[in-house]
């Protein structure tokens, strides 16, 4: 009579799966951060711009009454 | 259930010694040192701040003239044309250095903050995010150069990004005051930042005597401890001071980023507090007690009931894999000198709940494991827990080495 394999218990699988969904995403967040260190140039350009509401500046002529452009260059 | 029982280590105690099966550890293990050694220089000088090209990148229109006056941050420059001067300085935030470059104007009254350009900083995406959705720097549009600039005087902090508040509201008043002085002709009327010690720096102080009272005595008392600093430490040290030591902290420190006691006391009271335990008392009272993700780990396990193992392969080698993260984490904050770059812990998500891209998957991943695996997150991949628990163990070593103690040991 053929001996029945003995798998793995069942909660050891999700302990399994959830550490390697978790890695991967560790992975991913890593990539992320590359392709973000990449972007950074030695010359780093302005990410937040608040201007006089009263004198708005070129870039912050589109938001009338908003004193903050929160584009990211 | 009890065969999927296995809390292995036990809270508090220390992960097992490596096993030595490896036969090429030692040569992996120093091309990774050299290879982190390498990253940081090459980090170092790639990262030395081209000033004049931030500000001219930042302003294409303008022509600027720099003052001879300071060749070093706060530097000066008058722009042609126009009776304003921009000033570039820096205050110190939770991850590292802020650039910033203000343009003071001159007015009938004195002067104006015409413009705040925030050139570079080191802060985690979720505090920046936390400054722009509480309408932060919309404070500073318009002020008087002879404002105090002042956070919890003039200018209000966000919660939960109260030290990045700080830092840039450092930075815009020694901006503004230098400029004022030297350049607007202004007599100094505002007032001078004094210690910024207050209410919330007592209650961390507080958090630590309890969590060391807690640690060491027994009775009702001590029970009443834990459970205030259990709560205390979620909701101050999390939700609203968000001050979780991550991998940031550490690797800053390296980087020479070390914040001033006088504007960061609470930094300084948290690693006093976490480095004084281990220290003095030989004790990661952090991990144990302090760190609000943990708490919020046992409640998630709490709710599930559910304890399962992990698989005994994985958690022998689960030091070996901390190790390997964190060694890519800070292969890439080295090379950016950025840390918030490669601090790949959940914890500025979880109480801030600001993220970007793949962060908004970590941190429900790492709540559902320690739905079904207690302290799921700490056992397996927390690099902070790891190197604090190393920190111990170099303590016991250290004090192994002398006669005194050998003898008291045996």
């Amino acid at each position: 009579m053929a001996r029945k394999k003995k798998g793995k218990p069942w909660h050891l699988k999700v302990t399994w799966t959830l550490s390697i969904v978790m890695l991967l995403l560790i992975a991913g967040f890593f990539y992320q951060s590359f392709q973000e260190m990449l972007k950074i140039a030695p010359v780093q350009v302005a990410v937040e711009r608040i201007s006089e509401p009263n004198h708005a500046t070129q870039e912050n002529d589109s938001i009338p009454g908003d004193a903050i452009d929160d584009s990211r260059e | 259930m009890t065969d999927i029982i296995n809390i292995n280590p036990p809270s508090g105690e220390l992960p097992a010694e490596p096993s030595k099966d490896f036969p090429w550890r030692g040569i992996v293990e120093g091309l990774a040192w050299v290879a982190l050694v390498a990253a940081f220089i090459i980090g170092q000088i790639a990262a030395r701040p081209d000033y004049e090209g931030m500000l001219k990148e930042a302003l294409p229109g303008e022509v600027l003239i720099r003052s001879e006056v300071n060749t070093t941050l706060p530097v000066v420059y008058r722009v042609e044309g126009k009776q304003d001067v921009i000033i570039m300085a820096e205050g110190e935030g939770y991850g590292g250095p802020l650039i910033v470059g203000v343009r003071a104007r001159r007015s009938e009254d004195g002067g104006r903050l015409a413009e705040v350009l925030m050139l570079s900083h080191k802060e985690s995406p979720a505090f920046m995010e936390k400054l722009r959705r509480g309408h932060f720097f919309k404070q500073f549009g318009g002020k008087d150069v002879s404002n105090n600039f002042i956070v919890d005087d003039d200018i209000d902090a966000v919660s939960g990004a109260t030290v990045s508040s700080r830092g840039f509201t450092t930075a815009v008043r020694e901006a503004v005051h230098l400029g004022a002085v030297n350049h607007l002709q202004l007599k100094p009327t505002w007032q001078k930042p004094g210690w910024a010690f207050g209410a919330e720096e007592a209650v961390l102080v507080l958090l630590f005597v309890l969590a060391f009272i807690a640690g060491y005595r027994k009775g009702n008392f001590a029970k009443t401890a834990k459970l205030i600093v259990m709560v205390g430490t979620l909701v101050f040290v999390g939700f609203y001071a968000n001050v979780s030591l991550s991998l940031a902290n550490i690797s800053g420190i390296f980087m020479g980023y070390i914040p001033s006691p006088q504007q960061h006391p609470m930094w300084w009271i948290m690693m006093i507090g976490v480095l004084g335990s281990i220290v003095f008392l030989g004790r990661n009272i952090y991990c144990q007690q302090i760190c609000p993700f943990m708490v919020v780990q046992d409640l998630a396990q709490k709710i599930s009931g559910v304890k399962m193992k992990i698989d005994s392969r994985f958690q022998k080698r689960a030091r070996t894999l901390i190790f390997f993260l964190s060694w890519v984490a800070l292969m890439l904050i080295f090379l950016a000198a950025h840390p918030a770059l490669g601090s790949y812990e959940p914890f500025a998500m979880m109480f801030s709940l600001e993220g970007l891209g793949i962060q908004w998957y970590i941190l429900p991943a790492s709540l559902l494991g320690s739905f079904f695996v207690p302290r799921f997150w700490c056992r397996l991949f927390c690099p902070v827990g790891l190197y604090l628990n190393e920190l111990v163990r170099l303590r016991r070593r250290v004090r192994g080495w002398f006669p005194k103690n050998k003898t008291r040991e045996a």
